[in-house]
């Protein structure tokens, strides 16, 4: 099939801060909300001076809907440099270059009745995984999903989480809410408790946390499916830029592009 | 009121016609078909492919990118698909376009390039051969093969005896007198001269302390070289008789008639094409505008038109 990637220029239609340090944007764009699958990104250019000088990654955090249609889209992020911090400036009306969506998004071609997707988010990393979460209520699945983070405060997106009817599973490094401790912990008492389950996990999150959750999963003999980050020039899988260690089917390992054969991976295929 | 003629864009690089002198720079254009879905291929000059080497190479190790002030660094490690994929899986799709194909191709010692000049030779759709002499040769412990003006003579000269291809020589900028370097490409048989490749630069961590390249060194690229990449064009420009292709840093219409003014006959655009992916088609469009507004009816009336009196 012919990719359909689209560079655009698309006025941003609202931005608001939904915690101290992160922000919710939407973007219209029918085009692009209308192929996107999720764990697929964007690369966004923010302003047109040459420092910072390229786009950013930004995942597809949800699409935005009306009577069905697929109007739009938006993008949740945190401020951590340069970039994010004058993205945050931006304000309703000013336009944003974009390009996308991009990338090779989660695999859920095989997803049947029976099966138990497990959907695990640490920090920012929550943000492909409310499409995510989307698709698979709507192919009538019921995920479990992991919800991990700082604190309360930085728990993003939940009650988005649970107006899909979901109930996330939730913790924090200071114990402001849910359990105290790591994502990966609960993941691994959950895993333990339900031996035998039939399922795959969907994780993003920071790598010390997906390394984790690999190595969870292939204890317990699931598969899993990663969403990787790495720095990006081009997004399009021409600079070679983003290349990440993959294990080979035979043996050794190649490098391939986060921004083309991923972000998402086989768990079992990173080489950490 | 009548309309003006169209101007002419096309340009001939001493054997190796272009539509007009936009050119897609190696390695910023993947092997062209990752920008397919952007626009047509058929309308822009030429394009250049990643640097190909006979064997497959993996490249080097991440982090390979790093931004810095109005420019960026890579370490790619020259990672290709290899020689016989490229001819077998992607030229087969890119020879749709009508665009000239240009093949850039590198190696470790002479020999490589002899190999991959002779596999090219004859080969259906490739237009040009660009020779990216910015690489270690090996046989010299580790020296780069375009900065020794009789190292570049010898490779160029093999090179030249093994190919009917229009040749253009890639010339690295990490030299003392870059017009040395190029007067030994030319008297060797090269046609055209692309220069310049990147700026050797290191960038620093400070919160990890470490290199911001896994390889700690890496190639500068971006809007922050093209002044260096301008005066080496008009420097060399002055010294040799074959045409010369201007690259580094270009990122606007402006730039692209700046190069020419300095005695570029054409150019190609690199890094922007990361952060503003559909330029080489917009400057195409634009460069045709301006000529039109300036009354200039062919592009080649810019080539060394510099007043400098
Ligand atoms: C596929 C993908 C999807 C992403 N989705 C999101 C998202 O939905 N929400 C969100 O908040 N963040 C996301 N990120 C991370 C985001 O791209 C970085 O936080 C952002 O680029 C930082 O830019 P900056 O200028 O603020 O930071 P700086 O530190 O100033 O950036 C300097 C350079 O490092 C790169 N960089 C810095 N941090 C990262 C990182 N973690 N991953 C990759 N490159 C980085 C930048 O792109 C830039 O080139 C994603 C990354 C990838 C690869
Ligand atoms: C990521 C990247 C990869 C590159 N790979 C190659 C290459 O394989 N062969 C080559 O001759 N030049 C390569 N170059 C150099 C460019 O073709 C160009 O000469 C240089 O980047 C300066 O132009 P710019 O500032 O417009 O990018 C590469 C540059 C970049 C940024
Ligand atoms: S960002 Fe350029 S190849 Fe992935």
């Amino acid at each position: 099939m012919e990719k359909r990637i689209y560079h655009l220029s698309l006025p941003l239609r609202k931005q608001n801060s939904i915690a101290p340090g992160y922000w919710l944007l939407s973007l219209k764009s029918a085009q692009i909300a209308s192929v996107a699958t999720p764990g697929q990104f964007v690369m966004l250019k923010i302003g047109k001076s040459f420092d910072p000088l390229l786009p950013r990654p930004m995942s597809i955090h949800s699409i935005i809907k009306e009577d069905n249609h697929r109007l739009g889209f938006t993008i949740l992020y945190k401020v951590v440099g340069k970039g994010t911090r004058l993205l945050a400036e931006k304000r309703s009306g000013e336009s944003l270059a974009i390009v996308g969506p991009l990338g090779t998004g989660f695999n859920l071609n095989h997803i049947a009745s029976g099966y138990e997707p497990i959907v695990v988010g640490g920090g920012i990393g929550i943000a492909p995984l409310l499409f995510l979460a989307h698709e698979l209520v709507e192919k009538g699945q019921t995920p479990t999903v992991f919800l991990g983070a700082n604190s309360q405060e930085e728990l993003l997106a939940l009650d988005e989480f649970e107006s899909l009817r979901l109930t996330p599973k939730v913790s924090t490094e200071d114990g402001s809410k849910g359990v105290k401790g790591m994502v990966t912990d609960l993941l691994a008492s959950y895993l333990d408790d339900s031996k035998g389950s039939q399922g795959e996990i969907f994780a993003c999150g920071p790598a010390p946390m997906l390394k984790k959750v690999a190595s969870l999963a292939k204890s317990y003999g699931l598969k899993s499916q990663l969403s990787l980050e790495q720095r990006m020039a081009c997004g399009l899988g021409a600079c070679l830029g983003c290349v990440v260690k993959i294990r080979n089917k035979n043996s050794g390992h190649s490098y391939q592009r986060v921004c083309t054969e991923g972000p998402v991976f086989n768990g079992e295929d990173i080489i950490w | 009121m009548v309309a003006r003629a169209s101007p002419s864009l096309s340009v001939e690089l001493n054997g190796l016609k272009l539509k007009n002198p936009i050119i897609a720079a190696s390695g910023t254009f993947g092997y062209g078909l990752e920008y397919a879905p952007l626009g047509d291929l058929g309308k822009l000059g030429g394009m250049v492919t990643k640097g190909l080497s006979m064997w497959e190479e993996k490249g080097n190790p991440p982090p390979r990118i790093c931004e810095t002030p109005a420019g960026m660094l890579n370490s790619i490690g020259l990672e290709n698909i290899g020689m016989e994929n490229f001819i077998s899986q992607k030229l087969p799709q890119l020879i749709q376009y009508d665009t000239a194909i240009i093949v850039n191709i590198w190696g470790r010692e002479i020999d490589d390039y002899i190999k991959a000049a002779e596999r090219l030779d004859g080969v259906n759709g490739v237009a040009a051969l660009e020779v990216n002499i910015s690489c270690p040769n090996i046989k010299k412990g580790g020296i780069t093969f375009g900065t020794d003006p009789s190292v570049t003579f010898e490779l160029v000269q093999a090179v030249r005896g093994k190919t009917s291809l229009p040749l253009l020589v890639k010339l690295t900028p990490n030299v003392t007198d870059i017009t040395l370097i190029a007067r030994s490409a030319e008297d060797a048989g090269a046609n055209a001269l692309s220069l310049i490749n990147t700026l050797l630069g290191m960038e620093i961590d400070v919160s990890t302390r470490r290199p911001s390249l896994a390889n700690i060194t890496g190639g500068l690229s971006g809007p922050a070289i093209r002044p260096v990449a301008l005066r080496m064009v008009y420097q060399t420009a002055k010294k040799v008789n074959i045409p010369i292709v201007g690259v580094g840093g270009i990122s606007s219409v402006a730039d692209v008639i700046k190069f020419m003014l300095a005695g570029a006959s054409a150019v190609q655009i690199g890094t922007a094409n990361f952060f503003d992916p559909t330029i080489c088609w917009r400057l195409v469009n634009e460069l045709e505008e301006y000529l039109r507004n300036e009354n200039i009816s062919d592009v080649n009336q810019l080539v060394g038109a510099l007043r400098e009196e």
